[in-house]
């Protein structure tokens, strides 16, 4: 791309190359994502037909035929791909095998429950654990650092699920309302769905807190130790500002890249929290498929989940451009 | 022994060793010192811990202490083979992708890149569906689930040691790539894949609990700390210990390998051994 020699636009000229580079990355691997992901339910024994029809099938050969060439698994494996990935392009993920819905529409129907756990639990992980980052590097070697430490390695090893069987434990005996089961969309009633998505926030973000933290604080103490901080400080600089202006805006990309790659672990953990607290989201209709042996919904839900998980990793690359412009020149 | 003595120096390392060390010896004696068959059935169903049950029996009246020891030895078999399975043929995909670079490097990296753009879990619960839930299947997806991460790891520093003296000197001696790489390409990159493996084996211990939590893992009777958090969760308000336990159990598990790995990893990087010790 020609590029203006001014040097007022030469900066926005190297981030939209930055940007444009970042996005043709990201599509030989979603492709890629797509192919394994098609290729997922060409592994099962059998075809999508007998699937299907399960151990109640008395068709005859001839009958299966018929029916092997309406869903076109006739065709070369490479044809159905491509036709697969045409429909996909459409925003057509297929049919549920069992109840015949639009698999694209369940999943977009559950993806809202599932984002929103995601994002609340990101919230209350990346607040708590960035304050408490800081201070621990702020005070090293202190009770303060030391406490934060150790909950965030205790905070590490409790399974999610877990922590959420305990709080609905915890709530059914002293918080009954906590505990409650039925979910109600946000925009229905905010207040009974921040309720209700206490417990599983907590739950999933956890541990999200325990590696953020650990990340905050290592990269503050690696910033502190730089000269351009010593300088700042001999100077004169108000500590408040060292640290927030100086230290701290230079430790976040670390932070960025972990909270970033964190991401997919809470997608990922989400499916689990969703089935403790019985949450209609991604996860609970996962489970229920693969019980149902319904592998176009799970086809569709693991696609989908990946293809989100991609693009944020792609903002959070973008990001580092603008957090840190030395990357965009590189 | 250099690495099990480093690890001695710290409180920190003296804890993750002798608590990861409990926790295995624990799973391997599992038939030696549980106090019944983990299916065994009785009458006393559902009582909580007593003198005779130390964690409490459950419906079946079967005794949760040792489902709980049977569960945790599945759960460390499951884990170490699946990490091993990962470092193993990871390790191997990084260390050639890097030294022989080219096309295989370009294929190799790319089709990592696609298995970590899914996320872990759903990437473990996506293969189970296919599988089908049997043990050597749970260690197959967890394997490789963590493999991706063994293969970029293994490969960064043999882009660096392949240029080195001692490998254009003995390739000039005649050596071939098989000796070259294993001469003097893995024992210099080990480092870091060791203190991946120590990570690994807590990752896979905690994805082994989530799967059998759903009912992807091992399936019952046989005993598995997530399944049994799952068999509890009814019962919960009724019989607490039976969700109480196993969790207890997964959390210490987990503590002692990531406190070991943490250790490890902090004496096994020369520039964090340096900056703490100044």
């Amino acid at each position: 791309m020609a590029c203006p020699s001014r040097r007022s636009v030469k900066g926005e000229c190297l981030m939209l190359r930055f940007v444009i580079k970042r996005l043709l990355w990201a599509i030989p691997t979603l492709l890629g994502v797509s192919v394994l992901t098609f290729l997922m339910i060409h592994l099962l024994p059998g075809n999508v037909v007998q699937v299907m029809l399960g151990t109640s099938n008395t068709l005859t050969p001839q009958q299966m035929a018929e029916l092997e060439a309406l869903y076109g698994l006739d065709r070369p494996l490479y044809i159905q791909y491509l036709s697969w990935l045409g429909d996909l392009l459409q925003g057509d993920l297929g049919f549920s095998l069992r109840s015949g819905v639009s698999a694209g529409q369940l999943i977009f129907n559950a993806f809202g429950v599932t984002i929103e756990l995601t994002i609340l639990a990101m919230l209350l992980s990346v607040t708590l654990a960035v304050s408490m980052g800081v201070i621990a590097a702020v005070r090293r070697g202190g009770w303060l650092d030391l406490g934060a430490r150790s909950v965030a390695m205790v905070g590490l090893s409790i399974p999610h699920f877990w922590l959420g069987t305990m709080l609905i434990l915890g709530a059914s005996l002293f918080i009954p309302s906590l505990a409650s089961f039925s979910y109600t969309p946000f925009f229905q009633d905010p207040a009974a769905n921040l309720r209700t998505m206490l417990l599983p926030t907590f739950s999933l973000g956890i541990s999200l807190a325990a590696i953020v933290m650990r990340q905050t604080r290592a990269a503050m103490l690696e910033v502190l130790g730089q000269q351009y901080i010593q300088t700042a400080r001999a100077k004169g600089v108000a500590e408040r500002v060292v640290i927030f202006r100086h230290a701290f805006r230079n430790a976040l990309i670390p932070i960025v890249t972990i909270v970033g790659l964190q991401f997919g672990y809470l997608l990922g953990g989400a499916v689990v929290i969703e089935n403790v607290f019985a949450l209609p989201g991604v996860g609970r209709v996962v489970v229920d498929a693969i019980n149902q042996r319904d592998y176009t919904l799970v086809q569709g839900s693991v696609l989908l989940i990946a293809a989100l998980f991609v693009v944020i990793n792609l903002i959070v690359d973008l990001s580092y451009g603008l957090i840190n412009p030395r990357i965009r020149y590189q | 022994m250099l690495l099990i003595k480093r690890l001695l120096r710290t409180p920190a390392g003296v804890a993750g060793l002798v608590l990861s060390l409990l926790v295995v010896g624990l799973g391997l004696l599992a038939p030696v010192l549980a106090p019944r068959a983990y299916d065994a059935m009785s009458t006393l169903v559902l009582s909580g811990p007593t003198g005779d049950a130390w964690f409490g029996t459950d419906q079946f009246g079967r005794d949760l202490l040792s489902r709980v020891l049977y569960g945790v030895k599945l759960s460390l078999k499951v884990a170490a083979l699946s990490a091993v399975l990962a470092a193993v043929v990871g390790t191997f995909l990084g260390v050639t992708a890097g030294y022989f670079g080219s096309w295989y490097d370009a294929i190799v990296m790319r089709l990592m890149e696609i298995l970590m753009a899914f996320p872990p879990l759903l990437l473990a619960i996506a293969i189970m569906s296919v599988l089908g839930n049997n043990m050597t299947n749970l260690i197959v997806a967890i394997g490789l689930v963590y493999l991706p991460v063994f293969a970029r790891i293994a490969r960064a520093p043999v882009l660096a040691l392949r240029e080195e003296d001692m490998v254009t000197a003995a390739y000039a001696l005649g050596a071939g790539s098989g000796r070259i790489l294993w001469k003097y390409i893995l024992p210099n990159m080990l480092s870091p894949v060791v203190v991946q493996l120590s990570l690994a084996v807590s990752n896979a211990v905690l994805t082994e609990a989530a799967l059998s939590y759903l009912g992807l893992g091992v399936q019952p009777p046989e005993p598995s700390l997530g399944g049994l958090i799952q068999e509890g969760q009814p019962l919960m308000m009724l019989a607490p210990w039976l969700a109480i336990f196993p969790g207890i159990t997964i959390m210490v598990m987990i503590f002692a390998f990531n406190l070991l790995g943490d250790t490890v990893r902090d004496q096994l990087d020369p520039r964090l051994r340096r900056m703490l010790g100044s």
